[in-house]
């Protein structure tokens, strides 16, 4: 069995640029079992290296640093060494956290990464004395080149990890009864068990003690100057980027630019995956049996296509993102975002995850992860689906179209625009809503204190971003993938499969001259009558059950609401012109009124921008949340607000 | 002794005491904010409703409502 070794430290010192330097790609993402926080293993010869989610006390305030807590403890009943990773220029609180990982008695190594920066700002460590200080050994490394990694390797290989001397275990001693015995363990242990802190003063005093200890440690072996070169730099720069307006503007810019690649760039590897899968699926239709040709090509194909196609635009988001937070602006963005934002629960942390929705709502809520506080996770991860995503605009296009002229208000402003920009300040507004109802009803106690560090501006490590990059999009395919395609073989069943032999779909077929064979089909196919069956319900919508198969076939993801809608009304074409002219055309039975009339495309408006219509988001929220609770409550609720919404603009409206 | 909030920009003061609310406590400690260190305002941010301040080489951005619970002593540098 291969040895595991875990990296420790703060956030923002280079911990994962050393695991990506040390592992290659030969690492993988997964979540702690439970839990939203991200779980990255990599292999180095024949050791399994994890790199956990940075954290700054074993004390630990929030659920991802009681991840990393609980795999220092769990490492240490599995003898598993540490190698902690500090940057030079901050020792003092990051030594903090060694001295916690210390007293539990786990050997370690101590890595001072960004050697490059100690030597341009005059930092002096003598890391000879140190070593000896802290009865460990104390290397120098530069995760962005990889200077000092052959030593890494070496302690590695030796196996030359030291359990490091005592710092404030002595503190814990206990005598009681005769008997020596340290509490230090147990109550840590205790802590990290209980989310709940129930003796907050116990970490209080153990930082303090701890704060004393280091401040001793490295009066004589660390020479910091009063004003670093780089910080000088980084001050200069936030007087511009976190500047009220110019650093407003500034952020506009950038996401404008993300927006943009994201919506431009990905159009053509989009066009072509689904191309490809176009072409492979009507290959797949001639194999036989008939049976097989068509499950292949109406079911698993498309179904696959269905994912594979959102990897540009996941992959192009995450690109962006790693770039910004590997820079330092993230926190930025955040910075300027905060004031708004505290007023609906959240805090600027939230801003990124949010924007990311309008895009898609699966990268967005794996961004989540980056948010510290549990409860502002939660709020995000249920509301964040009401943003107007990509795959609501085929949908809104085309009910747009079907209601609103193509003429301009004062000559200026297109009608149709109008209708489109007042969908995304709905699917804005209430996604700030929700969160705010979300975050009340779960803790409805005051904010608590906010603080955030903005790191250094760092030139990015490419090497990081594309492979972050990588591994989060692997993990989207991989994890959805499987849950998309069993609903697709689901969809693909109802809609194949009839209570009737085919005998009495050729009778209908022939009885009837104004659909097609496929639309007769579906008419009499389980989904049909599924279609008929919710008809009453649907109905006070303004909607028949063919509109109600669109709308069930549509639960998979909304985008399909435009292509099984062509089906059914028997349309040859999927061209978005020619669905326009025939749903124009379409009447309701015994009257010469449209089908597709103004409250009945206004009450479908509401409802795609109201409901949970993407199986790809309940597989990421059940994903992200652990459990299958929060994505019912939320597609249930979601489904409710889109019922009612849909149901009173209808009523108003007809 | 005054609130962090009253300090003027710029100046440079020791950390005398931290808020009793635990919770705020413990989260200032984790970011090296403790009695004895220093501490400077570093800008305000009064339309964002925010401030920031350097401690021991680390930029911190914390709401200005949060700064009124930290007491310091301007120092003379």
């Amino acid at each position: 069995m291969s040895k595991t070794i875990l990296l420790a430290g703060n956030p923002n010192v280079g911990k994962s640029s050393l695991f990506n330097l040390l592992t290659g790609l030969k690492q993988h993402t997964g979540n702690y079992e439970g839990v939203t926080v991200e779980k990255k293993t990599g292999r180095y010869r024949n050791y399994s290296l994890i790199d956990l989610p940075g954290l700054k006390s074993l004390w630990a305030a929030t659920i991802d640093e009681q991840i990393s807590a609980r795999a220092i403890l769990g490492g240490k009943d599995t003898n598993q060494p540490v190698i902690f990773v500090v940057s030079g220029t901050k020792l003092e609180e990051e030594l903090l956290l060694f001295t916690q990982i210390a007293d539990l008695q786990i050997p370690m190594i101590l890595v001072i990464n960004f050697k490059d920066e100690l030597a341009a700002n005059n930092i002096t460590i003598d890391t000879q004395l140190l070593s000896g200080r802290l009865n460990c050994p104390v290397l120098l490394c530069n995760s962005r080149n990889g200077d000092g990694l052959e030593e890494i390797k070496e302690i590695i290989h030796n196996n030359d990890f030291a359990i490091p001397t005592a710092f404030a275990r002595s503190h814990y001693d206990d005598f009681s009864n005769g008997q020596y015995g340290n509490a230090y363990e147990p109550l840590i242990r205790a802590w990290v068990g209980e989310p709940a802190d129930t003796k907050p003063d116990l970490a209080i005093r153990d930082l303090e003690k701890r704060y004393l200890v280091i401040g001793q440690l490295l009066t004589d072996t660390v020479e910091i100057p009063a004003l670093v070169e780089q910080q000088e730099r980084s001050d200069r720069l936030d007087k511009i980027l976190l500047h009220p307006f110019f650093g407003t503007l500034i952020f506009l810019a950038v996401l404008f630019v993300i927006f943009q690649s994201i919506f431009s760039f990905a159009a053509y590897p989009m066009d072509l995956i689904d191309g490809t899968f176009a072409w492979i699926s009507n290959m797949a239709s001639d194999i036989n049996p008939a049976w097989l040709g068509d499950l292949l090509s109406n079911g698993l194909i498309p179904g696959l296509g269905g994912i594979l196609i959102f990897i540009p635009q996941i992959a192009i988001l995450f690109f962006f993102f790693g770039l910004l937070e590997s820079t330092g602006y993230m926190t930025r963005i955040s910075f300027l975002s905060d004031n708004v934002l505290k007023r609906f629960g959240l805090s600027g942390s939230s801003v990124v995850p949010i924007v990311s929705g309008l895009a898609c709502a699966i990268p967005a809520i794996m961004s989540v992860r980056t948010v510290e506080r549990e409860r502002e996770r939660l709020a995000l991860i249920m509301a964040i689906p009401f943003m107007t995503c990509s795959a609501r605009l085929p949908v809104y296009t085309i009910l747009i179209a079907l209601i609103f002229p193509d003429e301009y208000l004062f000559g200026i402003f297109s009608y149709k625009g109008l209708a489109l920009f007042a969908l995304y300040l709905l699917g804005t507004a209430t996604t700030l809503g929700a969160a705010w109802l979300i975050s009340r009803w779960k803790e409805p106690v005051a904010n608590p204190i906010w603080i955030m560090e903005l790191p250094l501006y760092r030139s990015p490590h490419w090497s990081r971003v594309f492979s972050d990059m990588f591994l989060k999009t692997k993990s989207f395919v991989v994890g959805a993938g499987k849950i998309i395609l069993l609903f697709s073989l689901i969809l693909w069943f109802l809609s194949a499969f009839s209570p009737h032999n085919q005998q009495f779909i050729d009778q209908k077929v022939a009885q009837q001259t104004e659909m097609d064979s496929a639309s007769v089909a579906l008419e009499y196919s389980y989904a049909g009558y599924i279609g008929k069956t919710i008809e009453p319900v649907i109905a006070p919508l303004g909607y028949d059950w063919k509109i109600g198969i669109a709308l069930l076939s549509s639960f998979a993801a909304r985008e399909i609401f435009v292509g099984t809608l062509a089906t059914i009304y028997s349309i040859g074409s999927e061209e978005e012109g020619s669905v326009i002219s025939r749903l124009r055309s379409e009447v309701k039975p015994g009257t010469n009124l449209p089908r597709f009339d103004i409250a009945t495309c206004f009450s479908l408006l509401l409802f795609y921008a109201f409901a949970l219509q993407c199986m790809s988001t309940v597989a990421i929220v059940r994903r992200e949340t652990g459990s299958w609770k929060w994505p019912l409550i939320q597609f249930g609720s979601m489904l409710l607000v889109a019922y009612f919404s849909a149901l009173i603009g209808y009523q108003l409206l007809s | 002794m005054i609130s962090l909030n009253l300090l003027q920009k710029g100046t440079l003061a020791r950390v005398e005491l931290l808020p009793s609310d635990a919770e705020a406590r413990q989260l200032l400690l984790t970011h090296g904010i403790h009695p004895g260190k220093r501490i400077r305002l570093l800008q305000c941010f009064p339309s964002q409703d925010l401030s920031l301040i350097t401690c021991n080489g680390r930029k911190l951005a914390i709401r200005r409502a949060d700064l009124a619970s930290i007491q310091v002593e301007p120092m003379n540098e």
